[in-house]
């Protein structure tokens, strides 16, 4: 059904990491999602078995290998049945580590993005901020230059994988007050003055969720990335990959949704036939997995273009925007087959719908995506 | 928040909004995180409304009652918009559908033992209905009663009962004939203590600060004086109790979706984006807006049944109408107004993510949005 001519290496890579998450994680799912939490091996078994350095050189531990095989990845975490796992390794192998990778000094990569693809540092992106959240520009913690150090003040918040995380690759305002003012630095979670606190939330349980508290956290200056001043383009250049994830994630949670449906469906008998023998329930079902279908390959598309470096912004801008959009609504359909059942927590169709009422809002919210396909498109 | 007005109230019908509106703010609203985070419900509102004199709203002025259907709504969407919307689930499963069922089939004893009590918040009831096979589809009971000398003798299990941990009766619809389908139905009071009867609480997606429970019926031996109604009546009963119930459920929305849009417009008049408050986007005053319009749509259906009710002319197909409408309406509204939120919508400490939880069983209780459709579609195609 995919466009993607899916090779002999994609279809052996998916095998194996599928059989990692059905086998070692899936089975653990409930407990996991009640605790809120999931055990810090799971980075070093999936650092072991190469899946955290997808795309990063050789000689820091990771494969060399493409987007695509990122997008395997992240689709099967989703049917471990923990979206929150799923968005913590995300975090850990792909956001907080990427822009290392492309702008980091040979020594940054040796101190940050080695022990991070072994999995045995756990690393953070801090840029949102009580105030500012897709709008990257306003952010207002402030990293001053104090000799060879950074002093840096402020607050992050909803930050993913940060509870147990050794590094935050942190967004500071090191210059003027707009987007031209903003570096990233990779601060220590050990540093004094660094507070972080779990936040609550709906869903996506088994992400570990913080606020984080700088006071006059003195960082080395040797652990800016890249050029002071030059955070806001790093953000924009290379978080594309995080919209993209998110796209794959919302899919699968919509193939999680309709595989419960489906299997629902096909067993309660309501006036004495099946769900499933209903027609409008046929149709209702069709057009979940006509959204599905359409979702995924635009999502493809968008993963083909950043492949190919063929200006991606738009079209992944479009991705994350469809996925999310319509995942929402369509999950909504899935849980709708269950009936009552549905509202009960034994039923894994509810951890679905709590789980997906972020989607629209992270990593972009659909307002800041419209934004951003309306100026590319030069209207207005 | 300026409302629409469609849809006239009395002057007397507003001054009894305003009093509901007050006891919400000093007795519900001040309380309602804390009883969300225990996942109790806070049985003594019952009691409080009782001696407001509106716990027995829209019922008989024999049994304590005043006011109709209007003023009934008009409770339930202010209590429902009190932050604790499940609070407002507690008391309408209690008034709305056990009470109800009561009020309409029971003999002078059972009046005195159990709707006199029950409308004073002396004695709480609950609604036994739903059962694993049999949700909107009445003849599929299988819950059964087998007559035993001058009783009967009670087993089978029951679903998603909200105020069934607590209450200290449930009306139970049972099959009292082997005849299939519809007429071998009728309805029973099991008092809480009756050997046999156990309960065990359900976890649910929202709704917190009520409380829901799944009831099992074990060789329970119940006398014929708690029969309700003659039986094998009980298939129209259940129907009329649910009925009217619709019409409730449909304000219920309205009252969720109102404060959600109530806090929303507060943010986006307050949180700044980019330099400018939310507000100051097109696409953001466009998404209140249609907010906005859906729920004074929904109140105006709701409100439109509420009135039928209280004349006395048919209304099983408005009533069908308003609450599909204005459950769809409040997923809707409450969706959009935690995404208008952000993630702050998304955390614990918000009220936006509680709503946008609630909301979700309104499409569900009462007959789901598909068994609306078909009693509508039924409707229309036989006229």
């Amino acid at each position: 059904m995919s466009m993607i001519p899916w090779g002999e290496e994609h279809k052996l890579f998916r095998k194996s990491v599928r059989g990692y998450v059905q086998q070692q994680l899936a089975p653990h799912a409930e407990r996991w999602e009640a605790e809120k939490t999931f055990p810090v091996s799971v980075f070093k078994d999936l650092g072991k078995l190469g899946y955290l350095g997808i795309r990063y050189p050789e000689r820091f531990g990771g494969s060399d290998l493409d987007y695509w095989y990122t997008v395997i990845l992240c689709e099967e975490l989703v049917h471990s049945g923990m979206l929150g796992l799923a968005v913590d390794v995300m975090v850990q192998c792909e956001f907080a580590i990427g822009v290392i990778n492309a702008v980091g000094s040979e020594e940054q990569k040796q101190e940050f993005l080695g022990p991070a693809i072994a999995g045995e540092k756990l690393i953070a992106l801090g840029i949102s901020e009580p105030a500012a959240g897709s709008d990257v520009a306003g952010i207002q913690t402030r990293a001053a230059r104090d000799g060879d150090h950074y002093v840096i003040n402020g607050a992050k918040t909803f930050i993913s994988n940060a509870e147990r995380a050794d590094y935050v690759t942190l967004a500071a305002r090191t210059g003027e007050d707009d987007h031209k003012g903003i570096s990233l630095i990779m601060v220590p979670t050990d540093t004094p003055g660094f507070s972080r606190s779990r936040m609550r939330k709906i869903g996506v349980h088994t992400s570990h969720t913080c606020e984080l508290s700088l006071q006059d956290c003195r960082v080395p200056a040797k652990n800016l990335l890249g050029e002071q001043n030059q955070g806001f383009k790093l953000i924009l250049r290379h978080f594309q990959g995080e919209r993209l994830v998110l796209a794959c994630f919302a899919n699968e949670m919509m193939q999680q949704a309709l595989d419960l449906a489906l299997a629902y469906a096909r067993e309660r008998k309501v006036f004495g036939r099946t769900l499933a023998s209903y027609q409008v329930w046929q149709h209702r079902l069709a057009d979940v997995m006509t959204t599905l279908a359409a979702s995924r390959q635009l999502t493809y598309h968008a993963c083909d273009r950043l492949v190919r470096r063929d200006n991606p912004e738009g079209a992944v801008s479009m991705a994350k925007l469809f996925a999310t959009e319509a995942c929402k609504p369509m999950v909504n359909e899935c849980f709708q087959v269950f009936g009552g059942y549905a509202y009960m927590d034994e039923y894994p169709i509810s951890r679905i719908y709590r789980d997906v009422g972020a989607m629209t809002i992270g990593a972009g919210s659909s307002e800041v995506m419209r934004e951003i396909i309306a100026q590319l498109n030069g209207i207005g | 928040m300026m409302r629409a007005r469609f849809f006239e109230f009395s002057e007397e019908q507003l001054a009894f909004r305003q009093q509901i509106d007050r006891f919400v703010d000093r007795e519900i609203r001040p309380n309602a995180r804390q009883w969300e985070e225990t996942q109790k419900c806070p049985r003594e509102i019952f009691r409080k409304l009782a001696e407001m004199d509106c716990l027995a709203t829209g019922f008989p002025e024999a049994v304590g009652g005043a006011g109709g259907m209007t003023e009934c709504l008009l409770m339930t969407e202010s209590l429902a918009a009190s932050g604790a919307a499940g609070v407002a689930l507690s008391v309408y499963a209690h008034t709305a559908l056990a009470c109800a069922a009561i009020a309409r089939f029971c003999d002078g004893a059972q009046q005195a033992r159990y709707l006199v009590p029950a409308l004073r918040g002396e004695k709480l009831g609950c609604w036994a209905y739903a059962e694993a096979n049999a949700g909107a589809d009445v003849t599929a009971v299988q819950c059964r009663a087998v007559p035993d000398g001058d009783g009967y003798v009670l087993n089978g299990s029951k679903l998603y009962i909200t105020n069934g941990t607590f209450a200290d009766f449930a009306v139970v619809v049972a099959r009292t004939s082997s005849e299939p389908g519809l007429k071998g139905i009728s309805l029973f009071i099991v008092d809480r203590d009756t050997a046999g009867f156990s309960r065990r609480e359900m976890k649910k997606l929202g709704m917190h600060s009520s409380e829901m429970a799944e009831l099992v019926f074990e060789d329970c031996r119940i006398p014929g004086s708690q029969l309700l109604g003659p039986e094998n009546s009980g298939f129209r009963a259940a129907i009329a109790v649910l009925s009217r119930g619709r019409a409730v459920a449909a304000a219920f929305s309205c009252g969720l979706a109102g404060e959600a849009l109530r806090q929303t417009l507060n943010h986006v008049n307050t949180r700044l984006s980019q330099g400018r408050p939310l507000a100051a986007q097109q696409f953001i005053r466009f998404t209140v807006a249609d907010m906005g319009m859906k729920l004074e749509a929904a109140r105006a259906m709701a409100y439109g049944a509420a009135r039928l009710i209280d004349r006395g002319e048919p209304f099983d197909t408005e009533c069908s109408m308003a609450k599909l409408f204005a459950s769809e309406a409040a997923t809707w509204i409450c969706e959009r107004a935690l995404h208008l939120h952000g993630a702050l919508g998304y955390m614990m400490e918000s009220d936006l993510q509680r709503f946008y939880r609630d909301c979700k069983v309104l499409e569900l209780g009462e007959g789901t949005s598909e068994i609306q459709r078909e009693m509508i579609s039924a409707a229309l195609l036989r006229r």
